[in-house]
């Protein structure tokens, strides 16, 4: 069969619009923003795919890490759906989200209160002194999680979790992928060396503030398409916003600059 | 014919006619075909005190009128149009609830029962001479010209709402209503000059008790009606039995059971109530808590499941009982679908989620940070376990404090070792889980001083500390002895 010039051109145009629809379609619907710009530059599709693990790798706390993996929460709650922390520390401080611009409204904190067996636990009084401060199991975290992942009102699920087997790895991200949701994850370095489940893996170490502006050099060390980057982040003291570390005053160490790779 | 729609009557139906006559009508006349349904006191009695419990939101003393035939709910709002901001705004809202199930429902709220049931049936009394005083009962019955309204009379005003009305609005047995009517007495203010004890000698007490009740001189209490008993399912077994997995089967037939008692009332189930009899006449019991109400079979099952996980059998058990102790209508799951049609998530959708985690890690599992006013950190934020979900209140987001606050704080303080150069100086490095941390920038002090009216006055120094490598601690020094703790860390 022979197309005229006019059948072609127009074919040729249906499939340039096709295309075009294609690239709008994943950033409505099959990702989330970061909130991150410099991040949602080279992820595929400008951001977290949904019904995906994140996980942000960090040496210890205090490092901001873990205000970088909040910064997905304005887009999740924009689009009416809930936040989860799942919080077996019980050191969660939820007033620490109003500077990152969060409205603690539509958050859940899961915790795991110690079980006695004997006792029914009394509602009326607080008990919160003598619990004990023994780790739950860590599967129970994991079921929890799990549970949570799959839930498709959830927008995001954030814990930490020290040590994850691959399995129970595997279990959390198939969860994910059924609830649609993004999970983050907040890892220690160990993490590092043990085989990841997620779409996206993110390591960061704190760099020295200028001024009051925090600085951090992140390493993207997995994503499709554009792991092994790393930049140097700052975030903006009065909008929250995270962007490319200016390059005005350099700090002492050695400073990377955007798009190496 | 009994009774028949607004546009049947407009199409010449009238009350009884025969049925094929009625019938034949429509079709000769409008082509149209009328659905006829065998009129049934019973189910009409039952439906309307379905819909009584279906109005309970307004008030706890709702109930059918008394007589063979009700066709009028008695309510007692007293004191409850302060919830509702009025009585105008309650019978708006109730006249709205029952338009939303396409139930044509006229609404009157006065002083005495027998006033509103009167305006009610009958009208205010200016519009009743506007249509000529063609008001009778029959019309009225049918339904026609009697538009859907909620009428308000308000206090004071009963006795001049009344005085126009045709006696039939005395709520009066119709041998009365003819006596009446060949006395040439047909408005309730011909009634007026007429003593009670000359009414009495003449037409009885029940006359006179009408009459009473809607002047407000007798008075008629409405008895809120008993709660429908709690659902409940029973089994015993011939021998005690402690394997988890045959109880575990056993209660999922209850379940099945309650499930299929709770479905014709429209409820779902808010508290499951399990009893468990052990051989040597001794009891357990627990409970699981749903924050949304459910009939749904699996979630039941799934949430009795990990239930019975954590709390393993201690003895062999002889029968149990499954109780629906706390049950709430369904109807609330359903408008929660328009909310989740106008686009965002169901809130309710996270019900099954919340339920699993109470289920298996306990009430005090799942946490819904409130903001408090308190300075006093470990104060500002308060977890309350959530109990009940609805729509997240929104917009009322307020900062938390101050000054910056990290993301995981210590619900103890850490003491550590702090080195300044001055007494009193900024602090230079500190000693913390072995590890010594030079300190590179420090932002404050904020100070807080609170909490002396709880007899362990808070007086701290907050400082923001930055170390060398960039890490941001939130540490305080006590006031009182110059001693330095980490509080928190800007994770």
């Amino acid at each position: 069969m022979t197309l005229t010039w006019k059948q072609a051109r127009s074919l040729e145009e249906l499939r340039a619009e096709l295309d075009r629809r294609a690239e709008v379609q994943p950033r409505t619907r099959g990702t989330i923003s970061s909130g991150i710009g410099p991040l949602d530059r080279v992820l595929p599709g400008e951001g977290y795919r949904r019904g995906t693990l994140v996980e942000w790798i960090a040496p210890q706390g205090g490092s901001g890490a873990t205000s970088l993996a909040w910064q997905v929460a304005p887009s999740v709650l924009r689009e009416g759906a809930s936040l989860v922390v799942i919080d077996p520390e019980e050191e969660f401080y939820p007033p620490g989200l109003a500077t990152l611009g969060i409205d603690p409204s539509r958050l859940l904190v899961v915790r795991f209160p110690t079980k006695r067996r004997d006792a029914p636990p009394r509602q009326g009084r607080r008990q919160r002194s003598r619990r004990s401060r023994d780790d739950p199991r860590e599967s129970e975290v994991v079921w929890a999680l799990e549970q949570t992942l799959r839930c498709p009102a959830v927008g995001m699920t954030l814990a930490s979790l020290e040590s994850l087997e691959s399995r129970s790895f595997r279990r959390l991200q198939l969860a994910a992928e059924q609830g649609g949701g993004v999970g983050v994850l907040l890892r220690g370095p160990t993490a590092t060396k043990a085989p990841s489940w997620a779409e996206v893996r993110l390591r960061v170490e704190p760099k020295p503030s200028q001024g009051k502006v925090r600085r951090w050099r992140v390493e993207l060390l997995k994503c499709r398409g554009a792991a092994g980057m790393t930049w140097e982040w700052e975030r903006d003291r009065e909008t929250g916003v995270v962007s490319l570390a200016t390059q005005l005053a350099p700090p002492a160490s050695r400073s990377f600059a955007a798009g190496a790779s | 014919m009994v009774r028949c729609s607004l546009a049947a009557s407009q199409l010449g139906v009238a009350l009884e006619m025969p049925a094929a006559e009625a019938s034949a009508l429509a079709k000769q006349h409008h082509q149209y075909r009328l659905q006829i349904e065998t009129h049934d006191p019973a189910a009409d009695r039952e439906m309307l005190e379905r819909l009584a419990r279906w109005c309970g939101l307004f008030s706890p003393a709702i109930l059918p009128e008394e007589g063979e035939e009700p066709e009028a709910l008695l309510m007692d709002v007293t004191g409850c149009e302060l919830l509702f901001h009025g009585e105008r705004k309650l019978a708006d809202r109730l006249l709205a609830r029952f338009r939303r199930r396409r139930l044509t429902a006229r609404v009157a709220i006065a002083e005495t029962m027998g006033c509103a049931w009167a305006v009610a049936h009958f009208g205010l009394p200016d519009r009743s001479r506007a249509s000529e005083g063609s008001w009778s009962l029959r019309s009225v019955r049918a339904g026609d010209s009697v538009p859907a309204d909620a009428i308000v009379i308000p206090e004071g005003r009963g006795a001049s709402a009344l005085r126009p009305l045709p006696v039939e609005a005395l709520r009066i047995p119709g041998e009365f209503l003819e006596v009446l009517g060949e006395l040439g007495l047909t408005r309730i203010e011909q009634l007026e000059p007429l003593t009670f004890a000359s009414l009495a000698e003449r037409f009885g007490d029940p006359l006179v008790r009408r009459l009473g009740q809607a002047w407000g001189l007798v008075s008629e209490p409405l008895l809120p009606p008993e709660p429908a008993p709690p659902v409940h399912a029973d089994w015993s077994f011939e021998e005690p039995v402690d394997s988890s997995q045959i109880l575990q089967a056993v209660i999922e037939k209850l379940i099945e059971g309650i499930v299929a008692l709770l479905q014709p009332r429209g409820e779902g189930i808010l508290r499951l109530e399990c009893h468990l009899h052990e051989s040597s006449s001794q009891r357990d019991q627990w409970s699981i808590e749903l924050v949304s109400p459910s009939l749904s079979l699996r979630h039941l099952t799934e949430l009795l499941r990990l239930r019975l996980e954590r709390s393993p059998l201690a003895q062999p058990v002889m029968s149990i009982r499954l109780l629906a102790s706390k049950t709430a209508p369904l109807s609330v799951r359903q408008q929660s679908l328009f909310h989740e049609e106008e686009g965002g998530h169901d809130p309710y959708a996270l019900g099954p989620l919340i339920n699993r985690l109470r289920g298996r890690l306990g009430d005090r599992a799942v946490l819904r940070p409130r903001r408090q006013a308190d300075a006093q950190p470990e104060r500002a934020c308060r977890f309350d376990p959530v109990k009940q979900i609805g729509k997240g209140r929104q917009g009322e987001f307020k900062p938390w404090s101050p000054g910056p606050r990290p993301l995981r704080l210590r619900s103890r303080p850490v003491p550590v070792e702090m080195i300044s150069l001055v007494p009193e100086g900024p602090p230079v490095r500190f000693c913390w889980d072995g590890q010594e941390h030079f300190i590179r920038s420090v932002w404050g002090p904020e100070r807080i001083e609170t909490g002396w009216w709880r007899g362990s006055a808070v007086r701290r120094d907050y400082y923001q500390v930055e170390t060398a490598q960039g890490y941001r601690y939130w540490l305080f020094r006590r006031l009182e002895d110059a001693r330095w703790f980490l509080h928190g860390s800007f994770d």
